[in-house]
């Protein structure tokens, strides 16, 4: 039995392997355990002798000798073997010898994998590719086949749920989108008022950001920050739940998953992104006043009367209007690739990623979608 | 006789606000097969965790291989680390990589060896902890109950520790599953040398591998010695973890033996 070592592991003499080639001897010595192992290991790979006849090996000033040493062991025989030479082991004491003889049997070789060529991967990208829409659709189709009955019966849906999702997307979201549609706002009044005053033009201002802010950067900006916030916390919470067997806890109670945890994030979103959106579309304008007011010379009151009559309620309907369809896109996404997540932590972080960029992506190409739409057909 | 492998002396732990150990004092022999004992939220867990150096202790002292831990530099603790292996209750697979690669890993991270002789190292412990060569390609999720908990052993045999933490390693396995784990232990800690320390509830192995056993119950432990001795406990609370019923019928089919 091995004694538990009193001293550092570092004191033990490296070890070493001497070759007597006239003697066909070799002797090994000092400390073969896995962390000291490498020298060793490139001993073996370079100074095995071409040869023939017996050669003897010998472990007596081995101090340490563990499993790894003793695959050492074995591959120094395997190696003068292969050179020509029989190889016997000097005298090994039984304790050795067992751990010897476990590295020596035959280790079986697991099958590999079967790699997949590039065209069978490409083939295969495109299908998942093509798929995962279906697959999207088809989870939209389960989440609107659990959702309805509650919605006709909305004293059934889960208010507390809704509640706690709400602060979370709506309320903990209220500083950052806040400061950072007040820092828009303050750019983009800085760059186009400085234009538009080489025209003397400043007044226009007003129209400018009016539009820009309630029509666009308002819904866009929240929408951005609410997928790379919010969305991504849906997909790694299910993700997770998916991993821990709680969502498949979940089903075997009959609470179906969609109807207890997607639900609720969606209408709460529903709900937040819109009130959101007022919030950055008030702040952006208050960026866009105190630039105008301190740069341009467009006092606050100027800047306030004129607003309503350039900027007509249709914009700051089509922004808030607007939001409820990203919110959508933003928790079915985020949903949907939690729900994806199968078997390992790596695949919580990729679907995360996922979620976010196309979260991102669906929400930009919604919007390009609505001005189009709006602006050709409807003259909004 | 030899140092003892593990000697706490005084150890102070909490969780939160909840001591959990209170001025427990335990030596653990080199060499030896100690189980750690006790009703369920009296501290096992959480004792091995301090030993296996993941929860420092509020007060008092460990001294692992004779060195105290709480005084250790940097490199020293890596080195401490690389001498014991922790297998964990649930397995503490890594998901994203194969049985193979999980066993592999820490010999990738703490030698120089190249990769082909790791695998060898790696497929030994695989077979050294009685998984079948197919199991190696197979991801954690694809495993069941009694391959992930023998995959999670060959992973904490993978840097040839002289301490071995097991983490209840029989919990949740069918009874023939259990036995051949536990005989799987005796013969790793004969063949290897191992010093072994075990948490569990399993009166099986309490009674017929664990050479020692240390029983935890009031922040401290309130008695050690065999099986045998422990059911002859002078603590109501020692003798009524061993009169019940599981442990009794345990101990009658030991006894046959």
């Amino acid at each position: 039995m091995r004694v538990i070592r009193e001293t550092p592991a570092t004191t033990e003499p490296e070890p070493r392997l001497r070759w007597r080639v006239a003697q066909r001897r070799v002797v090994c010595s000092g400390d073969w355990s896995v962390a000291r192992l490498a020298a060793v290991e490139r001993q073996i790979r370079r100074n095995v002798p071409r040869t023939s006849g017996e050669w003897r090996i010998n472990l007596d000033e081995i101090s340490t000798l563990d499993t790894a040493g003793a695959v050492m062991v074995q591959w120094l025989c395997r190696r003068l073997r292969a050179a020509g030479a029989t190889v016997r082991l000097e005298d090994v004491s039984a304790e050795r010898n067992a751990v010897l003889k476990l590295a020596a049997s035959e280790l079986g070789t697991a099958p590999p994998r079967p790699r997949s060529n590039p065209l069978e991967q490409l083939g295969r990208k495109i299908t998942s590719g093509c798929l995962g829409i279906t697959e999207y659709l088809a989870f939209i189709g389960r989440l609107t086949a659990d959702s309805l009955p509650r919605m006709l019966r909305p004293h059934r849906l889960r208010w507390h749920e809704i509640a706690v999702e709400l602060e979370r997307a709506g309320v903990m979201a209220i500083p950052i989108i806040g400061l950072l549609a007040f820092l828009i706002g303050i750019v983009m009044a800085y760059q186009s008022g400085d234009i538009l005053q080489t025209y003397g033009a400043n007044v226009f201002l007003v129209d400018l950001l009016g539009v820009i802010i309630l029509r666009e950067m308002g819904p866009l900006m929240t929408s951005v920050i609410v997928a790379g916030r919010t969305g991504a916390s849906y997909t790694a919470q299910i993700g997770t739940m998916q991993l821990t067997e709680e969502i498949d806890a979940l089903r075997t109670m009959g609470i179906t998953p969609f109807e207890m945890l997607v639900l609720p994030k969606f209408l709460a979103l529903l709900i937040a992104l819109p009130l959101l959106t007022v919030w950055a579309d008030a702040m952006g304008l208050l960026g866009g006043m105190l630039v105008s007011s301190l740069l341009y010379g467009l006092s606050f009151e100027v800047f306030l009367q004129r607003l309503p009559t350039v900027v007509p309620p249709n914009m700051l309907w089509v922004g808030i209007a607007k939001a409820p369809v990203f919110a959508a896109l933003i928790a079915s996404i985020g949903c949907y690739q939690g729900f994806r997540v199968r078997h390992s932590a790596d695949e919580v972080g990729r679907y995360t990623t996922i979620s976010v960029v196309q979260g991102i992506f669906w929400v930009i190409v919604a919007d390009a979608v609505f001005s189009i739409l709006l602006f050709s057909w409807l003259g909004l | 006789m030899a140092a003892p492998a593990i000697r706490i002396r005084n150890l102070v732990t909490r969780l939160g606000d909840r001591t959990v150990h209170n001025e427990l004092n335990l030596d653990i022999r080199a060499g030896c097969l100690t189980a750690i004992a006790g009703s369920s939220g009296s501290g096992k867990t959480v004792l091995l965790r301090t030993m296996a150096l993941l929860l420092p202790p509020v007060a008092g002292t460990i001294e692992l291989f004779g060195q105290t831990t709480t005084t250790l530099s940097h490199s020293a603790e890596r080195g401490m680390r690389g001498r014991m292996g922790v297998m964990f209750q649930r397995g503490a697979l890594f998901t994203g990589m194969t049985v193979m690669d999980n066993v592999a890993f820490p010999l990738l991270e703490h030698t120089a060896l190249p990769r082909s002789a790791v695998y060898e190292i790696a497929r030994l412990k695989l077979r050294l902890a009685g998984l079948a060569p197919e199991a190696a390609t197979l991801y954690p999720s694809e495993l069941s109950g009694g391959m992930t908990k023998r995959a999670a052993l060959a992973r904490s045999l993978a840097l040839d520790p002289e301490l071995l933490f097991l983490d209840e390693p029989t919990a949740g396995l069918d009874p023939v599953g259990a036995t051949a784990f536990d005989e799987l232990i005796v013969h790793l800690r004969d063949l290897l040398g191992l010093t072994v320390i075990l948490v569990t509830h399993d009166p099986v192995s309490l009674w017929e591998i664990a050479d020692e056993i240390a029983f935890i119950g009031e922040g401290r432990v309130l008695a050690s010695g065999t099986a045998r001795t422990l059911a002859r406990s002078a603590e109501p609370a020692v003798r009524g973890y061993f009169g019940g019923t599981r442990m009794q019928r345990a101990r009658a089919s030991w006894d046959q033996e």
